[in-house]
């Protein structure tokens, strides 16, 4: 508690003067000198309400003071009224430059002094009494968004591990390589943050990219509901055939809907889109739902152009990989379905890194 | 007679300085009967030197303060005068201030010590 008052001055009149002044409210300190004030200020700091510091001592000075307390923090924290003989208004705009509080000309009158020193003390607890709440609530603050921090890394680590485990179910049927889904992440990373880059209008952020990214190792979830009988035919799908292979689409969203609420929504809406519309056309002749333009959700279009390159690069039972030059242009003509300008665009943009990726996983294969 | 009755005779503004003691006059006398202790432990040099008046700036600007707060008006005026002559540097004209207000200074000072046990 700051009940304290510490009077520097080296006149004995003056420090007698003062403490007659204020000693029925505070217990009053004195100090003959700038040295024994630091000393107490040292010992007692946090219970000084406020100094009265005289400018012209022995020894130590005034100004000696108030640079001692600056360099150990205290100014800001204890009030200083300087109490001087001193009229020169420059060595009051110094004394105010220290961060002084009040500035009181010798010889005084006693009201007025009281009055000054219990206005600085009552505004001074009335700052310190703020300062200290913020500070609580800072910390308060601080200890939530540290504790909200730590749930969303664990709720992520959940979404992730969500579908890791699907992901590791479709590979398990050996519906797809490990490596393809990989390589579908990877494109769709690149072909994200480009989208993200040039066109805003898809309000694509980092995060967004990197839930997208992730759930792409879904997109074809629902193949693990495909007979093995069609799934797995080295030669080419009936017309019949293709109709129970295009349910994979269905088949997956349904899959998803079914656990939905047991992850975080955005990862179980992006999961969602990308399963069932990632063989949406952008003429409006893809499946399921025929859907047009930009009612294809923007994850799906991202994903559905990552994974026909990587079709198009790889090599399957039923056909030899194309060049990168011939998949870039295949795509280009539109001889996979047609996709969005925007996406084409970006498409180009980032071809050279898609090209160096197919370049890096053949090395890794070959070696 | 009292003490302050006699300062009073002197031109201190007994009335002023009662009332900065807040009308409290046995600790004003007390106080005023630390003055020539003060005085004797920080003597005002006139033979200053006038190429260094820092030390003698110190003493004269503590004899300000405490006259001003005791209002033994005569030497606080002087005071003053001197301070602002130091610092303006005119120290000749100080040092014939400081020489001037000697007799109203012993006077006052021999005044309270008669009042002293």
């Amino acid at each position: 508690m700051r009940d304290k008052i510490l009077v520097v001055d080296d006149v004995e009149i003056n420090r007698v003067l003062l403490t007659e002044i204020l000693k029925d409210e505070f217990q009053i300190l004195e100090a003959e000198d700038g040295g024994q004030a630091l000393e107490i200020l040292e010992k007692q700091n946090d219970q000084i309400s406020v100094v009265l510091l005289d400018l012209i001592m022995p020894n130590m000075d005034g100004f000696a003071v108030l640079e001692g307390m600056k360099s150990r923090g205290w100014m800001g924290k204890i009030p200083v009224l300087v109490i001087s003989g001193e009229s020169s208004a420059k060595i009051e705009g110094r004394c105010f430059e220290y961060g002084v509080s009040d500035f009181i000309r010798k010889p005084f009158d006693n009201s007025l002094v009281r009055k000054r020193v219990m206005n600085t003390v009552n505004l001074y607890l009335y700052k310190n009494h703020l300062e200290d709440t913020v500070a609580k609530q800072t910390e308060t603050l601080k200890k939530q968004n540290e504790r909200l921090k730590r749930q969303a890394e664990r709720l992520k680590a959940s979404n992730e591990r969500i579908i890791d485990i699907l992901g590791t179910v479709v590979e398990c049927r050996n519906l797809e390589s490990g490596e393809h889904i990989m390589r579908v992440k990877e494109f769709t990373r690149i072909l994200a943050l480009k989208m993200m880059e040039n066109y805003p209008e898809y309000g694509l952020t980092p995060e967004k990219v990197e839930i997208i990214t992730s759930a792409s190792s879904l997109h074809d979830v629902g193949k693990i509901a495909i007979p093995d009988g069609i799934l797995l035919k080295p030669g080419r799908l009936t017309a019949e055939e293709f109709e129970i292979m295009k349910t994979h689409t269905t088949k997956g969203s349904e899959l998803l809907t079914n656990i939905k609420g047991i992850w975080d929504e955005d990862y179980a809406q992006v999961c969602y889109e990308i399963c069932r519309h990632h063989h949406e056309k952008y003429d409006g002749r893809g499946y399921p739902d025929g859907l047009k333009g930009d009612e294809i959700p923007v994850a799906a279009q991202i994903v559905s152009i990552a994974d026909v390159y990587d079709a198009l690069v790889s090599s399957r039972v039923y056909k030899g990989a194309f060049t990168v030059d011939v998949a870039f242009q295949m795509i280009n003509d539109g001889e996979c379905g047609v996709f969005s300008p925007k996406l084409l665009d970006s498409f180009a943009r980032v071809r050279e890194e898609f090209e160096s990726l197919v370049e890096r996983n053949r090395a890794a294969q070959e070696a | 007679m009292s003490l302050l009755d006699d300062l009073k005779g002197l031109g201190v503004d007994v009335e002023e300085g009662l009332q900065r003691f807040m009308g409290n006059a046995p600790l004003y006398e007390r106080m005023m009967k630390t003055f020539p202790k003060m005085m004797e432990k920080t003597p005002v040099d006139l033979d200053f030197d006038a190429s260094d008046v820092t030390g003698i700036i110190e003493v004269t600007h503590s004899i300000k303060g405490a006259t001003g707060n005791l209002s033994l008006t005569p030497l606080y005026e002087a005071y003053t005068k001197a301070v602002d002559l130091l610092r303006g540097g005119r120290p000749e004209e100080a040092r014939q201030i400081l020489k001037d207000i000697q007799p109203v200074q012993t006077q006052i000072m021999d005044c309270i010590k008669s009042y002293i046990a």
